[in-house]
Formats: C-alpha cells, structure tokens, sequence
C-alpha cells in the first residue's frame, strides 16, 4: 500500500517543543534577576554577604523539601502535608537527640517515619483513588497534631549542641545545604532529560490511562513519589530543626502554599504532565528575593501573609489558563 | 438552486494555517438549502478545519463564509444556527444524558426546568436508536458508541437548520449507522441542511446529494452523488487510481500453538463463562452491539477491569499477573477503543508517544536514548505514512485520522506475540484503513495472534478468518470461512434467526 506516502509530509514546520522541560526556565532566570538587580540598586543592605548568605541558607533548605513535592506534581497529584511532616521529621528528630539517642538512629528513624505518611499517602490515593488534594489536607492535620505534641512536650529546649551545628556545616566555607542543592540541581537535569522514570511520570500526569494501557506500573510509581516526597520533606525538616535550634510549633507552617506557588513558578502545573526541579529552585529564590525585599522595605511582617496568598492566586489562575488553552 | 435564493451556505478563498501547516488553502465551495452534502478526503485533507470555520469555532486566516447569501463573522456563526457533532466525543460526562442531550436549552416551565418533560423526551429520542437507557443515567457510565449516539441526539434536538456531523458513525456499528442514516433522511425531508464527514465511503454515497472533495488542503471538486461508485470518490480523494481491498486468505491453523486461550471467564454484570482460543498466526475477531458485553470483555482480557473468575493462558502459560504491566511483559498489546481517552499523550511529541510503552527497551540503566527514540519514530512516520511534520510534533496538532496512527504506532512498538486491537480503523481514511489492515496481515504471517474488536462488521469479515459474536454478555456463536457474511453475524448478535 503506497498512497498517502506519496503526498509530501510538510516539512518545513518548526516543529512544537514538549512542554514540561525547561520551557521557563530562562524567563524565569531573567526575571528573578531583575529582581535581584532592582534590590541590589536600591537597598544597600541588601547585597551584602551576610544577606545574600542568608537567603541562599533558606532557599536551601527549603530546596530539599520541593525535590519530591515537584515530581508528586508532575504525577498531577499534589501532597500538601510536606509542612507538617517536615516538622514532625524535624521535632522527631530533636526530641530523640534530647532524650539521648546519637545522630544517625534519631534522623534514621525520623525520616522512616516519614517515608510511612509517605507510604500511606500513596497507598490511600492508589487503593482508593481518593483525591489527593484533600486526603493530604487530612494528614496534613493529622500529622501537625502529632508534631505539635511533640514540640509542647519538648517546651522551647535547645537541642544538642552536636545537632544545631549540623545545619551550620561547611565545605569549604560553603553551607552544607547549598552544595547539595547544587548537586541535586544537576542531578535533576540528567534525571528530567533523560531518565525513564521521569518521563513515565510524565505520561501519568498528562494521561493516566494512557500510561496504563503501555504498561506503565502506576500506582507503584505513584507511592514511591509521595514516599519521596515525605523524605525529602522530612529532610529539610531535620536541616531546619538544627537552624532554628528548639522545637517550635510553627516550624514549617504554611510552606505547602509557598511549594505549590514556588513549583508552578517553575513550570508545573496542577493539571500534571510537567514539572522541573530547576524551575522549582528558581521559584523559591524568586520567592525569598520578594519576601526580603519587602523586609527591606519595611513592610510590616504581616504582609508576607499576604504576598504568598497573593502570588499563589495568581500562579494557580495563570496555570488554569494556560491549561484551558492546551485542551 | 434558483438565481433568487442564495445557498445556504457558501465558502470563497477560505484559507487557515497553523504554524507552518496549511491546512486549507483558498477553499470554495457552495451547499444547497435542503440537502445532504458530503464532504469528502484523505486524513488531514482539511475536512474538520472546514466544518469547525463553518461551525465558528475556528478563524480563518483568509476568506468569506456567507450563510443565505450574508457575509458573516466567526463570532456570528458561533452563535449562529448551527449544531455540529465533533469527531472527537464533546460530552458532558459527569452530567445525565438528558442534560447531555438537552444541555443550554433544557426545556422550561414558569422558569424552571422542565424535568419530565426533558426525561420523557430524552428517552424518545434514544428509542430512536433502540437504546433502553435511562434518561437520568450518567452520561459517563455508557459505552462511547452510545455517548457517540447522545451527542447526534444533541444536535439533533437542536433543530438547527444546518447540521454538521463529523464522522458521526466511526464509533457506531451497522445498525446505528443505519438509523442514523434514516434519522439524516427525515431531517432533510423537514428541511434541514446537513453537512456530513465520514470514511465509510458506502454511507456518503446512501445519503448525499452532493459531494465535495478536498485534497491536501484544497478544493477540487463538488459533484453529484447521484450514479458515482466508490472506486469513483477514492480516485478523486487521492488522485489516482486504489487496488482493490484484499481480503485475509483463511488459512488452517488448527496445528499453529495457542497464543492465547481463555476459559470460563466471568465478570458479574458484565459478561459470563467467556472462552476463546487463538492461534499464532490468526486474525479473530470479536463483533457485539451496544450491551453486548464485548467492550468489558475486551477491558477484562487486558486486565484494566480484572475478571472475576475464569482462566487464562498466554504463549502457553498461565496467567498468573493480569494487568496490563504484568501482561505486556508476557508479550500482549491493546489498543485503546478511543484515542482521546487512552493510547495518546497530547502534549507530548510524536517520538514520547510511540516511546511510551518501550521505554524499558529504549534505555539503558534507566536513562533513556534519545537518539533511539527519534529514529524508531522517524520509522514509523514513514511506516503508517502519518502525516506530520516530524518526531517532535504533538499528536494534538494531528487530524484524527492521523491521530490514529500514531497510537497504533505505540501499540505495536512493543512488537507483541498478542495483539488485542479495539476500533483500530476508526476515523482513519480508505487508503490508510487498507495500510493498518496490512499492516496486522503482516504480524499475522510473522506468527504474530491478532484480535480484533471492531463495531465496523465489513472491516472485520474483510480483515479476520474467523469472528466471535457475544449478544446480552455472553457467546452467541462463531461464524467462519463461507459462512461469514454480514447477514450470519447480524443474525447473531442480534438474536433474531
Ligand atoms: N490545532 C492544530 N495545530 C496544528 N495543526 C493542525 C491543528 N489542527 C489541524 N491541523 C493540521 O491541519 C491539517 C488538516 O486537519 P483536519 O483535522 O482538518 O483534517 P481532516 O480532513 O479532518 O482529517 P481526518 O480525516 O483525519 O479527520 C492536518 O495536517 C493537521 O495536522
Ligand atoms: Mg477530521
């Protein structure tokens, strides 16, 4: 049968590029560059060491929470306990520490608490197909309660000395925390352009049923990308815990809104199918440049409140639009 | 048509392009109040781009679309009195089928809406097709076809006085088709005008008056239908002359190993006591109507809706995992019945799409190579002769037919021993249509097993050597070698001997 391969295929088409890979990333990068440039030209005590250190520390942390949160998007899932049980992680962590145990059993078993909401939220959403949205608003709570247990029954006591160094390591006078988040960064470059696993994550987040039918094991990828969402949360709740250095029971509250609105800045989407961790680094930086600058400012702290409810809002709006347009 | 009364509808120098793709350039043609015209051409000659202009969902770059002689604007006609039935499905799915059928004009009374009246209605017009659904049922809860039949209701129900159906038949099996070409007769009997898009060449010539072909994006030529053959509308769509269809010589396979074989197997509600035994090497196929249970039984075989009880061997062995990982990995493919709904990824390139279920063998330690993957794509673009810029074009920026194509393309990359095809010509062309059922010839005499679940009866007793009918969810018989003709399988599946 030759008839249809007769008829010249139009090729001078520039061909469309899939989205969900560094599509943003460059606008992105210009973007919190100017905003960088603005604050460095205007506000003196901004671009200084100690400041720019500071917010490169936080951004850091906060890096390590977004890995698994970002691809839990990409799967058009979304785990909003990541808060809770980044403080939980971290006041579990601590409160070990105080009672004696060493190091590595207190985060080892901290983190394996974690990976079990992980593990639960994964299987609830596949074994049930509960909408994840609202199942993790439930362990969001659930677990929160059981952190702030903790953090009460810890009443405001410095951990260890041993543990609030831990945050403040340095390689070669850089922070611990900013050399892995290089690292991590690089790592998801290889992993989002080349690795299989990232694409199957793809497919399920634009498709579910498509992923299905070729094959694709998706509620075990499903599970293990809430596991590794809650490790990675509760990774950078054992950082935080260290930096702040007593148990506090606001540690971590409120950051889900800051991942969704820092992930969607850097080009995932509620509707799935996309996602880049390096945009997601980006979206924080850009997060934390607003939120000093308003300090630098004077802003009344109140605002901050504000600014994150805004900024999500327009995120989230932006994305359905763009959303509305594809289909 | 008189000098005094313009045409209903008249299309100069409508041109569109996107991106770099023309997909019509400087079409013109004229449709006469009060018939049904056709609208004729290969995948991705143009054909939805045109309806969608006309139906006002689409701005052309260049050109006039007069309706009764009115020069009119895009925004106009999507207001305008049109109704279009799209090729791909546009249902309400978590919405009933009267509010389907009704949706944006439900019948009212002192303001509110008229339940009953709306049920009552509903339910007259799915009579029309023989169904006994209940109005009230969740429109998501029916087979496509019958969602297919909804959303011709819909337009229906409209009574618009021009009517625009887009591939309305390609999920519907003989008999609707033929109520549906009934239902088109008596609405041009009461006036209306009706643009009709199909591939199955035999229907255009039963209902339309007059026929316009597009090729490749441009007019050629509007005629009569009166007196034309088939042969006559190929030529004109491609340009040239076809050889004839083949037909599938039957073989005797009794001696080639089982590929697959299944027994007993039941789903409660959905089909019982299910049995089938293929051969490697053989094309069989399986024909139900609408309730017949054939579409979950193909879903069970595949794992996506697990059977309750029964038994199932796979080259030889047992089936120990069912589901659709544990059977591909046994060397099993299916394809989806609707391309919108699964086989596809919209928004990801050509080359991701037929990458996606051979993932695993396109990498190595994970990391996959992409060099690979455009190459294998590249293969088969040239394979299904599918009509796209490149690898890294997006299925949704394909016409249906191509749409297709591309998702066969990912069934078969997998190079299965079993091969389970649901609907696998629908919306295709008549030339790409002869090149799938080539193409599944092919794996048969490789020693490949295919089995076909298809609403299309010519296509399956053109395209297997032997046919399973099921009929109120469970065998009602098999029909093989001579005895296979439309009338014995009908006879079956119908159940009126
Ligand atoms: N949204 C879009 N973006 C880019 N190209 C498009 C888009 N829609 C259609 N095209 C291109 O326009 C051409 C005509 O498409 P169209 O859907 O009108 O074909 P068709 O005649 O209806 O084919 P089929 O029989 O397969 O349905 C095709 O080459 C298609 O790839
Ligand atoms: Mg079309």
């Amino acid at each position: 049968m030759t008839m249809t391969d007769t008829r010249p295929a139009p090729q001078d088409s520039k061909p469309a590029r899939s989205p969900g890979f560094g599509a943003n990333i460059l606008p992105l990068a210009v973007i919190t560059l100017a905003i960088f440039a603005f604050l460095a030209l205007t506000r003196e005590n901004f671009a200084t060491a100690q400041n720019l250190n500071s917010i490169l520390f936080g951004v850091s942390i906060d890096f390590l929470a977004i890995v698994g949160f970002t691809y839990v998007m990409v799967m058009r899932e979304i785990d909003l306990s990541v808060g809770s049980v980044f403080a939980l992680t971290g006041t579990l962590t601590g409160a070990l520490l105080v009672s004696g145990w060493g190091f590595w059993p207190a985060a080892g078993l901290a983190l394996a608490v974690a990976a079990f909401i992980g593990f639960v939220n994964g299987f609830l959403v596949v074994r049930f197909n509960i909408n994840s949205l609202m199942l993790t608003i439930g362990t969001m709570l659930l677990v929160r309660g059981l952190a702030n247990v903790l953090a009460n029954g810890l009443g405001g006591q410095t951990y260890p000395r041993e543990f609030r160094q831990l945050a403040r390591t340095n390689i070669f006078d850089i922070r611990l925390t900013v050399i892995l988040m290089v690292v991590l960064v690089l790592l998801a470059w290889a992993f989002q352009r080349r690795s299989a696993l990232f694409r199957r994550m793809c497919f399920i987040g634009e498709n579910v049923k498509s992923a299905t039918v070729h094959g694709i094991r998706v509620g075990r990828i499903r599970i293990l990308a809430f596991m590794a969402s809650a490790m990675t949360a509760g990774l950078a709740g054992i950082f935080t815990a260290s930096r702040i250095t007593s148990a506090d029971v606001r540690m971590g509250l409120g950051l889900e809104f800051v991942m969704v609105t820092a992930a969607i800045i850097g080009g995932a989407s509620l509707y799935g199918g996309k996602g880049d961790l390096r945009g997601s680094a980006l979206g924080l930086l850009l997060l934390a440049l607003v939120l000093n600058g308003m300090i630098m400012y004077d802003v009344e702290p109140v605002f901050q409140q504000f600014v994150i409810g805004f900024l999500l809002i327009v995120t989230v709006a932006f994305d359905t639009v763009m959303n509305r347009r594809r289909g | 048509m008189s000098a005094e009364t313009p045409p209903i509808l008249a299309l100069s120098g409508v041109s569109k392009t996107y991106g770099a793709v023309r997909a019509l350039s400087g079409v013109s043609f004229a449709v006469g109040r009060g018939e049904v015209h056709a609208i004729l051409g290969e995948n991705g000659a143009g054909k939805s781009t045109t309806l969608k202009i006309i139906n006002g969902e689409v701005d052309p770059d260049q050109g006039e679309v007069r309706l009764s002689g009115r020069l009119t604007s895009t925004a106009e006609r999507a207001q305008g009195d049109i109704a279009m039935v799209h090729q791909e499905l546009a249902v309400f799915p978590n919405m009933t089928v009267a509010e389907n059928i009704f949706v944006g004009r439900m019948p009212r009374r002192g303001g509110r809406i008229d339940f009953a009246r709306m049920r009552a209605r509903a339910a007259e017009l799915l009579e029309l097709f023989g169904l006994q659904i209940d109005p009230g049922t969740i429109l998501g809860q029916l087979t496509p076809g019958q969602q297919q039949i909804v959303e011709i209701l819909r337009a229906v129900e409209s009574d618009a006085s021009l009517l625009i159906l887009d591939e309305p038949t390609s999920g519907l099996n003989n008999l609707e088709a033929e109520t549906l070409m009934v239902l088109i007769r008596r609405l041009r009997a009461s006036g209306h005008t009706i643009l009709y898009v199909s591939h199955r060449l035999h229907e255009v010539l039963a209902i339309a008056d007059h026929v316009t072909v597009l090729r490749d994006g441009q007019f050629i030529e509007t005629l009569a239908a009166a007196g034309l053959c088939e042969d006559d509308l190929i030529r004109r769509m491609v340009g040239r002359n076809l050889e004839p269809a083949a037909t599938t010589a039957s073989a005797t396979l009794s001696d080639a190993p089982l590929a697959l074989k299944i027994e007993g197997l039941t789903m409660p509600g959905a089909f019982t006591d299910m049995a089938l035994e293929l051969r490697r090497g053989e094309i069989l196929g399986v024909f139900g109507l609408e309730g017949s249970g054939a579409e979950d039984f193909s879903q069970a075989i595949f794992g996506i809706v697990p059977p309750v009880s029964g038994r199932m061997e796979l080259l030889g062995k047992p089936v120990t995992d069912l589901s659709p990982a544990g059977l591909m990995r046994r060397g099993m493919a299916w394809l989806h019945p609707n391309r919108k709904e699964a086989g596809l990824y919209m928004e990801r390139s050509i080359a991701d799409n037929i990458a996606a279920p051979v993932l695993k063998q396109l990498s190595r330690f994970g990391m996959v190579n992409r060099r690979a993957t455009k190459a294998r794509a590249q293969e088969d673009i040239r394979r299904f002769a599918i009509r796209v810029p490149g690898p890294e074009g997006l299925p949704k920026q394909l016409s249906g037919g191509n749409q297709q194509k591309v998702a066969l393309s990912a069934c078969l990359a997998s190079q299965p021993e079993v091969i389970v095809l649901n609907e696998p010509t629908r919306g295709v062309d008549v030339g790409a249509k002869a090149e799938m059922h080539d193409a599944a010839r092919r794996e048969a005499a490789a020693g490949r097993a295919v089995l076909v679940f298809s609403s299309d009866l010519p296509e399956l007793l053109r395209l297997t050597q032997r046919i399973l009918v099921m009929r109120s969810r469970r065998l009602a018989g098999e029909v093989q070698g001579t005895a296979m003709t439309e009338e014995s399988v009908m006879a079956l599946a119908a159940g009126n001997r």
